[in-house]
């Protein structure tokens, strides 16, 4: 078979065949312990009922999500482009960098809603201390990592330390950076839904998917916090999928995880 | 577009007294070394691993510097002036650069402005004939091509003295033939001194109007031979019998100096 239309099909097949193990674990349960695990019908009511305020509430949160997102991508590039500019700097601030994502956000999400006030700045800044991490750390990998004759090609040229770094390492970095935003945009949705779950605030209709699961759980409505999770794991998908087609637009030209020979 | 290298000093490359120890080693990578090239040589390099070739064009270049004794370059030391170039042994190009911002890239970093920049980049793109792949991106390039780009960069800096570090070794022999035909055609119109270090006997034969064989440990000129064939040379020079007898009797000198070279370098 074509492998193109095998590599849309084959992920559908593997859907339904979840879908349908879903609908028979479903059955199997003794009708008593069947609500632990909601059949698809009750799935697809749940999504009727509370479509609307789950849009709402998605929008909200994947909102709070792109802001603490975009904010970490933006100073963790300008971050990394300090990290990697000396040894010194790195062994200083490292240690701290670490520290940063070390921080229990369970245990500073009441001291954050303090500093910034409940809602989105707070949603927003817990986004960012969940996403930064791993985007320095992609990073500066990245602009540490650079070819050895490069280097010495840029040092026969006598590049100043500024155009070693903005024109060699800065673009051999990008693919590593893409790596990060990567498993940032995979974090963010999952960070700002956490977030809002903890300092979020329910005030104004202002409420996230986080606020909208409190309130499902505490209503024991369990059709409805599946569909929660799975509009949470949808605002993943849109995330990751903006930013692999970023990816693609900057690298495909000429960096070889796009290589044509490898379709 | 015939660029004649201004007659400043027609001594190209001084090396006075020049050694270099890496560490604490007793034996030194380079033992004191005399050597001048003149304006205009095309000398090439032979000698077994670790007899210090690419130290030599490490020192010249500026990229490393010597334990002890004098470096001029064109009058300068070395990393000072602006008439040194350096083709390395791969090819070396940006990936995230098409082959016309690839060949800007050094002069770009000395800051010539935009006119003056295409105007050199395409006169080094039509000296390796790549006019039309300008606006290619190295990983859609052969290895010939990507090195023929490489050269282009190197070209485009206008130098006096081109330092070459076995820049066709990792191509195939039709391809390695190939240009160093270009090469030398390249010269006819653009005089430069070159230092050309190789591992193949009839490739620095071919293009040299000098050849040092150096020995190893510690590194040292072991002989310093003339090349008469007169330029230009081209695919009839490989047929030409005082060229065959000079492969054998250069091929004969490396393996005096080098006893671990099994096979005939070829």
């Amino acid at each position: 078979m074509n492998p193109r239309v095998l590599r849309w099909l084959l992920p559908l097949v593997l859907a339904v065949l979840l879908l349908a193990g879903w609908q028979a674990l479903h059955q199997s349960l003794p009708p008593s312990r069947r609500f632990l695990l909601p059949g698809l019908p009750q799935l697809a009511g749940a999504f009727q009922v509370h479509g609307p305020a789950l849009l709402v509430a998605a929008r909200y949160t994947a909102l709070a999500a792109l802001g603490g997102f975009a904010l970490a991508a933006v100073i963790a590039a300008g971050f990394s482009l300090l990290l990697a500019s000396s040894g010194l700097v790195r062994a200083t601030l490292y240690p701290y960098l670490m520290g940063l994502q070390m921080v229990p956000v369970i245990i500073i999400a009441p001291i954050l809603i303090l500093w910034v006030g409940p809602g989105a700045p707070s949603v927003i800044l817990v986004t960012f201390l969940i996403t930064f991490f791993p985007l320095v750390v992609n990073t500066t990998q990245g602009l540490l990592s650079v070819d050895r004759s490069h280097l010495d090609l840029f040092r026969m040229g006598r590049a100043a330390r500024w155009q070693e770094l903005l024109l060699l390492r800065a673009p051999a970095a990008l693919p590593y950076f893409f790596t990060g935003l990567r498993i940032a945009a995979i974090l963010a949705p999952i960070g700002a839904l956490t977030a809002d779950y903890l300092v979020g605030s329910s005030s104004g209709g202002r409420s996230g998917l986080g606020i909208t699961a409190l309130l499902f759980s505490a209503r024991n409505e369990i059709p409805a916090l599946y569909a929660t999770a799975l509009v949470g794991c949808v605002l993943g998908f849109a995330l990751v999928a903006a930013v692999s087609g970023l990816s693609w637009l900057v690298l495909h030209r000429w960096h070889d995880s796009y290589s044509p020979s490898d379709k | 577009m015939l660029i004649a290298a201004p007659a400043q000093s027609p001594t190209a490359v001084r090396l006075e007294n020049v050694s270099k120890s890496f560490g604490t080693s007793a034996t030194p990578i380079l033992a004191p070394l005399d050597l001048t090239v003149e304006a205009g040589e095309f000398v090439a390099i032979l000698g077994p691993s670790g007899c210090g070739k690419s130290t030599l064009l490490r020192l010249l270049s500026g990229l490393a510097s010597p334990s002890s004794g004098r470096i001029t370059v064109d009058g300068h030391p070395p990393g000072q002036g602006d008439d040194l170039a350096y083709v390395f042994q791969d090819a070396t190009l940006l990936p995230w650069l098409d082959v016309s911002a690839n060949v800007e890239t050094l002069l770009r970093l000395r800051h010539v402005p935009a006119a003056e920049r295409a105007r050199r980049r395409d006169d080094a793109l039509a000296l390796v004939r790549l006019s039309d792949r300008a606006r290619a991106y190295p990983r859609q390039l052969s290895g010939g091509q990507k090195m023929r780009v490489s050269l282009a960069r190197a070209l485009a800096t206008e130098p006096r003295v081109l330092l070459l570090d076995e820049p066709f070794g990792a191509l195939d022999e039709m391809t390695r033939d190939r240009l160093g035909e270009e090469l030398l055609a390249i010269r006819e119109r653009q005089r430069w001194t070159a230092l050309f270090v190789t591992h193949s006997v009839a490739e620095a034969v071919f293009l040299a109007s000098r050849i040092l064989i150096l020995a190893a440990r510690p590194g040292r000129v072991a002989h310093d031979l003339r090349i008469d064939l007169p330029y230009p040379r081209n695919q009839d020079t490989r047929r030409d019998p005082s060229y065959l007898r000079l492969v054998a009797d250069v091929s004969a000198r490396l393996r005096a100096v080098d006893p671990e070279a099994a096979s005939p370098a070829a």
